[in-house]
């Protein structure tokens, strides 16, 4: 059950992990692109 | 290593459990003390002198004092003010029209409301579409210096005392102007944001006006059918044919409206939603030209001259879910490297005496820049001491769980197919297949449509 659905609707351990997904990559991912936008200075404008 | 450990634990518990948990109480606190007032609650009778509180521009405001505290404002149900609409667009002729056609239809006295529009260097068609509402537009063709540069531009032609900023390619309820000035009756209030709806909340909203419409009753239906009414049958078609998943909004998105919401219950909203916001003419102060959040610089001047910058919920604009993900990429980028410059520009707000809702900027906005870092402290924390204490290792296997979820969580994004993850957004999102940052984006739906 690669999408964590066992009758239309999402478990709720499925939920957890994209929760959890959710909560890490928006944490690192903009963070480590936004010391690199203001490294090159590309946002500025 | 301990005193590492528990500063960046409770940076974190603080951030996103102790904040809102204060808010709440703070909140509940003045509506007590004060019989409270939200900004939902439309119906409560015009104050005598509201109209001309906002009518002139050149009267002036009062910042909020004990004497005049926050929740001690009035909603009046109908004040019109003049308006400035102002709009920065850069090569948007392809949009513009159907923008301006839906400024003019807003229900809005036409007499008491101009439209800026400025076009920012533009290259395409811009000017040459603009020049087909010059009789009801008033049109700036300024050089490319960049969205800052073009606002100033359009402020300074702004005849009127409400400055109302949006962009081009949102578009406003009928009655969005009406419910964002509406505020300003209280001279405490300097500035005033609406709501951004992405097309998957559009049946949540018409399901918020529809209760509106109840409470309002009979007495009150000026315009109803041509207005609230065929605008929750529009938004409920709206949003079955943009997500067939919109059964609520999700927990990220329910998270951060209810901060604003608490924040503008207890004092100020921390910046606006560019898309539609308003403040008085006279707390405009000229931009720089590199400011990347002129939505967040503006309103966070505004109270840090000590007025208030609230939330309305009855003030829409709509818009599309960010298909790209490149692009929603960028903007996350965006918004956390203009957050880092106004420190830059407005040191100010680090300053508690000179800073009004200082508590508010450094729990929301500088805790967020700081829970990436402190997550890693506590995981280096974490595996240095967890031979040390029980507790050490209950910590490290609790972290481990949430990244093992969060690799799960990945994964099922990666499994995940289009339809299901975005439903009917899925055509916005089917042109960067390819893209590295597809997952991620996707995981952003899916939470946000749970």
């Amino acid at each position: 059950m690669p999408e964590g659905r066992s009758s239309g609707r999402p478990s709720m351990f499925a939920r957890l992990a994209r929760v959890s997904y959710m909560f890490l990559m928006m944490n690192y991912c903009a963070v480590a692109g936004t010391l690199s936008a203001i490294w090159r200075r590309k946002v500025w404008r | 290593m301990r005193l590492l450990f528990w500063i960046s634990a409770l940076t974190i518990a603080y951030v996103y459990v102790g904040y809102p948990a204060l808010l709440v109480v703070w909140a509940g606190l003045n509506s007590r003390r004060h019989c409270g007032w939200r900004m939902a609650d439309r119906g409560s009778n015009p104050q005598p002198n509201s109209q001309s509180a906002i009518r002139d521009p050149q009267s002036s405001p009062q910042p909020h004092s004990p004497s005049n505290p926050p929740s001690a404002i009035r909603n009046p149900q109908r004040v019109e003010p003049a308006v400035s609409i102002v709009i920065a667009a850069r090569n948007e002729a392809a949009r513009l029209a159907a923008r301006i056609e839906n400024l003019l239809a807003l229900e809005y006295p036409a007499d008491r409301r101009q439209i800026i529009v400025v076009s920012d260097g533009s290259t395409d068609d811009t000017v040459r579409v603009l020049s087909a509402y010059r009789d009801v537009v008033e049109i700036v063709d300024a050089p490319r210096r960049g969205k800052a540069a073009a606002l100033n531009a359009g402020v300074a032609r702004a005849a009127h005392g409400i400055l109302v900023f949006a962009d081009a390619r949102q578009m406003f309820a009928p009655d969005a102007v009406r419910a964002l000035v509406a505020p300003f009756a209280d001279p405490s209030i300097g500035g005033v944001t609406g709501e951004l709806l992405l097309d998957c909340e559009a049946s949540e909203v018409a399901g918020r006006r529809a209760g509106t419409e109840r409470r309002r009753g009979p007495g009150d239906r000026r315009g109803a059918d041509r207005g609230p009414g065929r605008r929750s049958s529009s938004l409920d078609r709206r949003g079955r044919i943009a997500s067939t998943i919109a059964d609520g909004v999700g927990l990220y998105w329910r998270y951060e409206k209810l901060l604003r919401r608490l924040e503008s219950a207890v004092g100020s909203t921390l910046g606006a939603t560019g898309a539609i916001y308003a403040l008085r003419r006279s707390l405009y102060r000229p931009l720089p030209a590199d400011t990347i959040l002129d939505d967040v610089l503006t309103p966070m001047r505004a109270v840090l001259d000590g007025y208030r910058v609230v939330f309305s919920e009855q003030a829409y604009a709509f818009d599309r879910a960010a298909g790209d993900a490149n692009a929603e990429r960028r903007r996350k980028v965006r918004t956390l490297a203009g957050n880092v410059q106004i420190l830059g520009l407005e040191p100010r707000l680090l300053v508690p005496l000179v800073n009004p809702v200082w508590l508010q900027y450094v729990s929301h906005k500088l805790g967020r820049l700081a829970v990436p870092y402190a997550l890693l402290v506590l995981l280096a924390a974490s595996v240095a001491l967890s031979a040390t204490h029980p507790l050490y290792s209950i910590a490290l296997a609790g972290q481990c769980i949430v990244y093992l979820l969060a690799g799960y969580g990945a994964w099922l994004e990666c499994q995940a197919t289009p339809l299901a993850a975005a439903g009917l957004n899925q055509p916005l999102s089917a042109p960067n297949a390819g893209s590295p940052f597809r997952a991620p984006l996707r995981a952003v739906k899916r939470i946000v449509n749970a």
